[in-house]
């Protein structure tokens, strides 16, 4: 079959470089603010959503201590579910719950990445992802965040850093 | 990205979100949409995705790098290679949320234009969207990679603006390389 890739580059017009160039536009002032006023109606779904996640991740993390293959196809679904937790909580401002869930989400991929599995470390994470994401904890328990965090990074310096984390 | 992001015309641009997530999809819909984007449209899988571009009516492709696994970098390098794909040309931006420098690194060279880090600012989208529309780059078909030239630097954002989405630097060999193409051809 004859290979008729070319080494030539040149900019090829799309419709969207066409359209988003064109009157009328949004300024960039108008769209934060519809932006955020659009994120803002979203955050009454927040609980709801973080706790349909949780308990999907309560599932993933039970299979994934039960199952010694690898690479382990529960624990690539604990890293998605954590992740997805991770964001929520950027979004919405749960600041315990973004830290916790990107802790999570090393842990993983450090145990990932080592070709290891550790139902301890992650058992813990998750029970410390649901302390951090009730209510109550947000409004009283922020303080106590620093202490949680330094017993998760003992759990999650136990493996090595496979490369940096730049997020 | 270097001084202020131009304006810019969402209106009727059609835009998939590639993400596992329905949060993730409702979030980023409802800010696309409060800039004008229509339809936005949503593929939980890489499959539902793969079949809603060969349709060729999707003008703007946001995958999240963790869809099916870690399926985004696949999704993109399958978008870019298939030359019979009508959309094979078309923008696209990817999403990490925990991110690390290998996952940057798969996804420039999977082909796509930009990674932005979770969670999407309303700014930080709208600046790469602006900078994507006005900066198009040179579009690279080797046989080691096919995207957007590697070689076009991403060096952050203007004074003054939102930096929540990752800004990368990108200056190697294979931009070399690509750069040359990129000159010949003009």
């Amino acid at each position: 079959m004859p290979n008729n890739k070319t080494n030539e580059a040149r900019i090829v017009p799309t419709r969207f470089t066409q359209i988003a160039r064109q009157k009328p536009t949004i300024s960039r002032d108008a769209a934060i603010e519809a932006g955020q006023t659009a994120v803002t109606e979203l955050e009454p779904e927040y609980l709801e959503w973080v706790d349909g996640l949780l308990r999907e991740l309560w599932s993933a993390v039970d299979k994934a201590g039960q199952d010694v293959t690898f690479p382990n196809p529960h624990g690539e679904e604990a890293y998605g579910l954590s992740n997805q937790i991770r964001n929520l909580g950027a979004t919405f401002d749960y600041e315990a719950v973004t830290i916790v869930a990107d802790s999570f989400c090393e842990l993983i991929h450090r145990l990932n990445e080592a070709g290891r599995n550790d139902s301890h470390a992650m058992q813990t994470h998750l029970n410390a992802l649901r302390l951090v994401s009730t209510p109550a904890f947000k409004r009283d328990g922020e303080g106590e965040l620093g202490a949680l965090m330094g017993a998760l990074r003992q759990l999650v310096d136990h493996y090595p850093e496979p490369d940096g984390n730049i997020g | 990205m270097k001084g202020p992001a131009k304006d810019i015309n969402l209106k009727n641009i059609s835009v998939l979100v590639a993400d596992s997530g329905e949060p993730a999809f409702r979030i980023t819909q409802s800010i696309l949409k409060s800039f004008g984007a229509d339809p936005v449209v949503h593929a939980q899988t890489v499959e539902q995705a793969s079949k809603l571009i060969q349709r060729g009516t999707v003008d703007l492709l946001i995958v999240n790098y963790n869809i099916d696994g870690k399926g985004g970098a696949d999704l993109v390098r399958s978008v870019r290679e298939n030359r019979r794909n009508p959309a094979r040309h078309i923008p696209i931006l990817m999403t990490l949320g925990h991110t690390t420098i290998g996952a940057v690194t798969i996804s420039r060279d999977a082909g796509a234009n930009m990674v932005l880090t979770l969670p999407l600012s309303p700014g930080g989208l709208y600046d790469r969207l602006s900078w994507v529309a006005n900066h198009p780059r040179p579009f690279v078909d080797q046989e080691k990679y096919v995207g957007p030239c590697r070689r076009f630097k991403d060096v952050g954002a203007p004074g003054g603006m939102e930096r929540r989405s990752l800004e990368i630097e990108i200056d190697d060999d294979e931009g070399e390389d690509e750069a040359e193409s990129a000159t010949a051809a003009e």
